[in-house]
């Protein structure tokens, strides 16, 4: 099986400690040379990936969370080919507020899961491990899929290093990719600048107040965190 | 005319207290921009003759229609794309919204982006919905760190709202209902079953050796720590005194007399902390075993 992650931010690690249980992987970012981007792709090699490719182009600068689910739908494709054949998982971190796993399954027409927290193979199915309502449910399907990974914590660090998957050479070299070469133009990017949200003072969060502990707890078991199937 | 949509998730055949707050604040969106707001809500099978009380609720909170998805996969929880998204997709293209909102649940987090990219929408997660000086303004984030979109809304926006921001909405209990049956298609993924979880569902952050603290993490069935390492995402994060910012989890409660400034809560008890959690593992005990029941805070 071919393993794609996509790494924005150090947090996206997880999902490679869960690719790289799976198969041969790619590690994948967007990010201008130099920067934080280099460094998360040298520990992308540490951890097990067998190719790191860094991709950038100024439009990617000031997209929204659709033009970078863009490039990096074309980039997995280009570096790929058929996505089915051989079979490819592609893993990406769902800490935070990112919605870019999810419009890259958009993108690329294949089902997707949040919130995983391990995954394996059964045969040819990947199994995945998705944290939902206090309990944690297994998910089998066959590959090309999706799967966006908020926590490693149900993989076999054991299994992993017993996987015996090639890994690059420490002085390997990211390969370092334009927008052309993943088969797209900066203006097919560009447009999606309008719907970035920019920076402006916004309001102060604060707290739903409760003064009655009966409210509150009501209130929780009415959100589903207290008691019944919780 | 422009059209609001609402999407809500049920918990036990109710709808989950932050759909319906996220509801009210459409409502009043909604109003402004004089648009039709209408709550979808995906489902196995439609209510019976006389058992409205989903519907009644949906138009008391400000519905202007109700939209029943039916489909064979919709009744799992959480929401996920597999099982809830062709519902939502479907009503989306019959009811192109200029905003459809979601409850910050894990299923709306789970879904709500892949719906944006479908319609090619603008994304906001845990989103401000405002009118202010009779213009709506759309931000994400918090204070001098916000994001903002222009509130025109020349394109469509998809969003989220965390639980607690927005109080419910009032309508005339009148709101018209339409079924729809979902075009079925085979589910993507299969449900094998489920193990236990390794993280505690409730972690309660309080000094070691605090009395009320241990007898609140044994109510919920969690645990307490003075600290919750960055690993631990625990369902409910309940903090007497502790920051919450850096915790991650689906819910992060405050108890104490400051409670009400902690801007990383969702609820806030305010009570001496120890006295709060008292009180609150009481009423826990209390209420642990009865349905849910009520609608207001």
């Amino acid at each position: 099986m071919r393993v794609v992650v996509l790494l924005r931010v150090p947090d996206d690690l997880v999902a490679l400690k869960v690719g790289v249980s799976l198969g041969d992987t790619i590690a994948l970012t967007l990010a201008p040379p130099g920067g934080e981007g280099e460094k998360l792709l040298a520990e992308a090699r540490l951890a097990g990936a067998v190719r790191t490719i860094r991709l950038w182009d100024e439009a990617l600068a000031t997209t929204d969370y659709l033009g970078i689910a863009y490039a990096l739908a074309a980039t997995v494709r280009a570096a790929l080919g058929d996505l089915s054949n051989p079979p490819a998982a592609i893993l990406c971190g769902d800490r935070g507020r990112s919605a870019v796993g999810a419009a890259v399954a958009e993108r690329l027409g294949l089902p997707h899961l949040a919130s995983v927290v391990g995954c394996g193979k059964m045969g040819e199915r990947v199994v995945a491990r998705r944290r939902a309502g206090g309990r944690v449910r297994l998910y089998a399907a066959s590959p090309p899929l999706v799967l966006c990974v908020s926590d490693a914590s149900v993989v076999d660090a054991g299994a992993t290093e017993a996987a015996g998957w090639a890994s690059a050479a420490a002085d390997a070299k990211d390969e370092v990719w334009s927008l052309a070469q993943a088969g797209l133009q900066p203006h097919e990017l560009a447009y999606r600048k309008r719907f970035r949200a920019q920076p402006l003072k916004g309001p102060v969060s604060a707290p739903r107040v409760f003064t009655d502990a009966r409210k509150l707890a009501e209130r929780l078991k009415r959100d589903g965190l207290i008691g019944g199937g919780s | 005319m422009a059209n609001v949509l609402v999407v809500i998730e049920l918990e036990e055949n109710r709808p989950l207290p932050v759909c319906l707050e996220a509801l009210g604040q459409a409502r009043r969106v909604s109003t402004h921009m004089g648009a039709t707001l209408y709550a979808v809500v995906p489902m196995v099978h439609p209510p019976k003759y006389g058992e409205d009380e989903l519907i009644a609720i949906l138009s008391r909170s400000g519905a202007d229609k109700v939209v029943l998805v039916t489909d064979e996969h919709a009744g799992g929880t959480p929401f996920r794309w597999g099982t809830h998204g062709g519902a939502i997709a479907q009503v989306s293209d019959m009811l192109p919204p200029s905003l459809l909102v979601f409850g910050h649940t894990p299923g709306g987090r789970e879904v709500a982006p892949r719906a944006a990219a479908r319609m090619g929408a603008a994304f906001l997660c845990e989103a401000w919905l405002e009118v202010q000086e009779d213009q709506l303004r759309l931000w994400q984030g918090d204070g001098d760190e916000a994001v903002a979109l222009d509130g025109e809304l020349e394109f469509p926006v998809v969003a989220t709202v965390p639980p607690g921001r927005y109080k419910r909405g009032t309508g005339d209990d009148e709101a018209e209902v339409e079924v729809m049956p979902a075009v079925t298609k085979a589910a993507d993924f299969e449900e094998l079953g489920w193990e236990a979880d390794v993280q505690p569902r409730a972690m309660v952050l309080a000094p070691d050796g605090m009395e009320p603290a241990a007898k609140l993490a044994a109510a919920l069935g969690g645990k307490s720590a003075p600290s919750v390492d960055r690993e631990i995402a625990p369902r409910l994060a309940i903090s007497l005194g502790a920051p919450l910012d850096a915790v991650r989890g689906e819910m992060r409660v405050a108890l104490g007399e400051a409670a009400a400034n902690a801007r990383a809560a969702n609820y806030a008890l305010v009570a001496p902390a120890a006295d709060a959690a008292k009180a609150l593992a009481e009423a826990i005990e209390e209420t642990k075993f009865d349905p849910p029941t009520g609608e207001d805070d």
